[in-house]
């Protein structure tokens, strides 16, 4: 066989090789987006029925460990359970679904914009606007989420040159 | 790839309108200690001096807690026609008789003391013996500005005072005062209006010479939405937390719903190019 056939061969092969991995890459960028989706929502659900004050009997535990503090008597147990699972739902709330609206954009080939950030951000926050200790605890945690973003973006990017 | 001042400038942009938004739910959420609760025309409370289930349940509890070493909490809830308050006093030992009167007077806020023209009295005898406890009531009268006990004993209030349960040693005052309609004229004895913002204080007395009145007065006014608890002035802005909480997550289990829509969608068209294209 000429060489310059066999030359064209290994270059259609490669170019295949890389068509396809790219595009194994894509999906696997889509599931990615899929699943973080699905896991996002299960916080948006624990956020929902807690933030919401759906189940009356937690609610009636919260407000009477409420009263003790105002009473000036120490947060109980439940209370503090209580701001852990709303503020952390709504923290991973907002991590994973940054991460799937993130891989999806790239999927479509796009970036994440600061406008998507925003968007994001603003419906993450007032999730918690109702309790101060909340919302702080959830603003840190959002701000630590950014920055952990930001530098792994950072790295990545170096990676890829 | 993106330069890392535009990175900067976009995490710089994050920051302040995130610290920005702090003010936001400030405004809207944070009021004043005001408290809304709804008739409860369903499930009134017993005059009986124990904290019944009515009290507990979420839809009527409108409760304040005043400051100091007390541990006075007053709740109150209302029907059509009438006011119920629950003041429930920590157990203190050293006296065996404790009176708790509820001094209704005209000011609209917690620093003007203004003009009391009610008192609504309950008197707890042997206030620590659990179970033996009795309880009487007395309604005063206001005449040339001075409050008075009268002879006979008003039809339009009631109360009981009684030791909590078990391991409950709270007592429990109990008051129902008849509404009156805004358009009613005063009669001898005061009664609450509708729509009338009225301030609250409470008078604890153990020995039944020296009374000491909370420093602090509740503001309490019932509108057509329920009972408002606070120091807060007529016509002020008045949100409701868990209405806004409801708004806040509908919308974003929508917004997250439609994206979710998009993914599916998305997929739905990619499986379907995979099964042509085999």
């Amino acid at each position: 066989m000429p060489k310059i056939k066999k030359d064209k061969k290994s270059k259609e092969e490669k170019l295949k090789n890389l068509e396809i991995s790219k595009a194994e890459a894509k999906r696997s960028m889509f599931s990615s987006s899929i699943i973080t989706y699905l896991i996002a929502a299960i916080f948006l659900v624990i956020s929902f029925i807690f933030n919401g004050n759906i189940i009356n009997v937690w609610v009636e535990k919260i407000t009477n460990a409420q009263s003790v503090i105002d009473e000036g008597g120490a947060p109980s147990f439940i209370y503090v359970m209580d701001i852990i699972i709303k503020s952390f739902s709504v923290i991973l709330f907002f991590f994973f679904t940054y991460i799937s609206i993130g891989n999806f954009q790239e999927y479509r080939g796009y970036i994440m914009t600061w406008k998507e950030m925003l968007i994001l951000l603003i419906i993450t926050l007032l999730q918690v606007s109702t309790n101060f200790t909340i919302f702080l605890i959830t603003f840190v945690g959002i701000i630590l989420c950014i920055t952990y973003f930001y530098f792994i973006q950072g790295k990545i990017e170096k990676i890829e040159y | 790839m993106s330069s890392p001042k535009r990175g900067t400038i976009t995490l710089l942009l994050i920051l302040s309108i995130t610290i920005l938004s702090l003010y936001i739910p400030k405004s809207l959420a944070w009021t004043p200690s005001e408290i809304t609760s709804n008739p409860n025309n369903g499930d009134p409370p017993v005059i009986d001096g124990i904290m019944d289930e009515s009290w507990n349940s979420i839809a009527n509890r409108s409760f304040h807690t005043f400051q100091g070493g007390r541990g006075i909490t007053l709740y109150v809830q209302h029907t059509e026609d009438s006011i119920y308050f629950l003041v429930q006093v920590k157990f203190e030992s050293s006296y065996n008789t404790e009176t708790i009167s509820l001094y209704l007077s005209n000011s609209t806020n917690e620093t003007e003391t203004g003009q009391i023209f009610d008192r609504k009295q309950i008197t707890l005898y042997n206030s620590t013996m659990q179970g033996n406890e009795s309880s009487t009531y007395s309604d005063y009268y206001l005449g040339n500005e001075e409050l008075y006990l009268p002879d006979s004993v008003d039809e339009g209030f009631e109360g009981a005072a009684k030791i909590g349960n078990g391991t409950d040693t709270n007592r429990y005052y109990e008051f129902k005062i008849g509404l009156q309609p805004s358009n009613e004229s005063i009669f001898e004895d005061s009664t609450i209006k509708i729509f009338e913002k009225i301030s609250i204080k409470i008078g604890i007395n153990n020995t039944l010479i020296d009374e000491t009145i909370s420093d602090e007065a509740i503001s309490i006014q019932i509108g057509p939405k329920g009972i408002s608890i606070g120091d807060t002035t007529p016509g002020e802005y008045d949100f409701n937390t868990e209405l806004y909480m409801m708004i806040v997550l509908i919308s974003v289990t929508t917004l997250f719903g439609v994206y979710g829509i998009i993914l599916l969608s998305i997929k739905i068209k990619n499986q379907s190019i995979n099964t042509m294209e085999d």
